[in-house]
């Protein structure tokens, strides 16, 4: 019965998340859109939220919370949006009608738009073809089985995804790190570097939010939900080596943290040399712990240059947990970074 | 219509998709949109090959002992991959972005037929 009743509730929210992209496609502007988004994903989540409480019982503490959040978040991101485009566009431009005067040539390119379709047909065709012949599998094939076996047993890391990037394929991982710093750094040379005409609109970007900084709304969101998603990502990051999360995903949600900070005080500037300190000497840190796999354990990155401890405990994995942090902490600074030099 | 099939298909229609708003929408913003799609949809890809059937999450905890782990997981590869795929996404989606705000500075505007200069 209680089965039944959290069925029929996720149902309801899937109407409602579903009117919500109704909305976001048929709406005529970008307010109406915002609404749209935001009014019907709100309900439609917490219905669906409402629905996991009754077929997990267990779980309805994390559920509040997670409802919680959503009821705080929503507001305050849609708030800051309608905001944006008001300020950006005004509300008179923003018309449907305005829209399809400043983009006439997608509607008559008549050439251009049957080329698209005929390609589009023949990829349709191609990928029709993949999918119908997909058959699911119902084995794993040789080397999943062998990680599946190899992180619990050799690396102690009860997840075996963070297992594989944070130890087998670490280097790889190290890799993908230097690029999110490349772009930050590409980023900061595309936008920071730049004649008069940068300087005019950096200016007038100035005026604009001294004359209209946060409102209220932000400010206070920002109060109460700053503590909360930083113990979160500090949270995930921790957790990467026994659950889902790990140094990314905690790093971008660290990064989340500081585009709100951001949002509710326009004016305060963050010191990109304490965060390129920090970033670099996490970096160098990964790499000394990397080194240390090379002297006291079996290669580069190996993760038992700590003991591996007792399986499923905070403190287990060897190394993985620090790499963890290290790498969130790291990834935190480069999307910081990328998000300051966006804003001016 | 088993649940890697539905995955795959969902993926594969949000490449197209991505693909046609690439070809078709002369806003670069949009375009740039249009990239995020295809790049989203390839993820749900990439997550759909790895599915194995009635397969859990590849964590071992209460729900997954380590004696089953081999028989009951999905293949942790993809999805290994498609974190790596979803960080290298958004540090193009920032390089294009910040292109995007260099190419205004430049002309005024966002439309991408205002772009001749190397056109041929």
């Amino acid at each position: 019965m209680a089965e039944l009743v959290g069925s029929i509730a996720i149902l309801i929210g899937a109407v409602f998340l579903f009117s919500a992209g109704l909305g976001m496609l048929r709406m005529p502007d970008a307010f109406t859109r915002i609404q749209a988004g935001t009014k019907a994903s709100t309900l439609g989540n917490i219905m669906v939220l409402v629905g996991i409480a009754f077929h997990h019982p267990d779980w309805t503490l994390k559920l509040v919370l997670i409802a919680y959040f959503v009821l705080m978040t929503n507001p305050v991101s849609s708030h800051e949006l309608a905001r944006a485009a008001n300020t950006i566009l005004g509300r008179a431009a923003h018309s449907p009608a305005a829209d399809a005067q400043r983009w006439p040539a997608m509607e008559r390119d008549v050439m251009r738009r049957g080329a698209a379709i005929v390609l589009l047909a023949s990829l349709g065709v191609i990928f029709a073809t993949i999918a119908l012949n997909y058959s699911q599998r119902s084995s794993l094939p040789e080397l999943a089985a062998a990680y599946l076996d190899l992180v619990p047993r050799e690396l102690g890391a009860p997840n075996v995804i963070t297992g594989i990037l944070l130890t087998y394929r670490a280097f790889d991982t190290l890799g993908e790190v230097a690029v999110l710093f490349m772009v930050a750094a590409g980023v900061g040379l595309l936008l920071g570097a730049g004649g008069k005409e940068r300087d005019d609109v950096q200016a007038g970007i100035r005026r604009s939010l001294q004359e209209t900084p946060s409102t209220e709304i932000v400010q206070n969101g920002a109060k109460i939900l700053v503590p909360l998603i930083a113990i979160f990502a500090a949270y995930i990051v921790m957790h990467g080596h026994l659950g889902p999360g790990g140094g990314f995903q905690g790093g971008a949600v660290m990064a989340s943290c500081a585009l709100l900070l951001l949002l509710a005080t326009p004016n305060y500037r963050i010191k990109l040399a304490h965060l390129n300190f920090i970033e670099s000497l996490a970096g160098l840190l990964i790499v000394v712990v990397g080194i240390a796999g090379i002297i006291l354990a079996n290669g580069f990155l190996d993760n038992r240059v700590l003991p591996l401890g007792e399986f499923g405990a905070f403190f287990s994995a060897g190394a993985i947990p620090v790499l963890s942090v290290l790498l969130g902490v790291k990834v935190g600074c480069e999307l910081s970074v990328i998000i300051e030099r966006f804003r001016a | 219509m088993t649940i890697a099939s539905i995955v795959l298909s969902t993926g594969l229609v949000l490449v197209l998709m991505g693909i046609w708003v690439m070809l078709t929408q002369r806003n670069i913003l949009r375009i740039i949109v249009g990239f995020m799609l295809m790049g989203t949809g390839s993820h749900l890809v990439i997550v759909a090959i790895g599915y194995v059937s009635n397969g859990t999450a590849p964590i071992i905890d209460g729900g997954l002992s380590l004696a089953e782990a081999p028989t009951r997981s999905v293949d942790p590869i993809p999805s290994a991959l498609a974190v790596t795929a979803i960080v290298i996404g958004l540090a193009v989606t920032a390089v294009m972005l910040a292109y995007a705000i260099r190419l205004y500075q430049a002309k005024q505007t966002l439309s991408i037929d205002a772009f001749t200069d190397s056109k041929w």
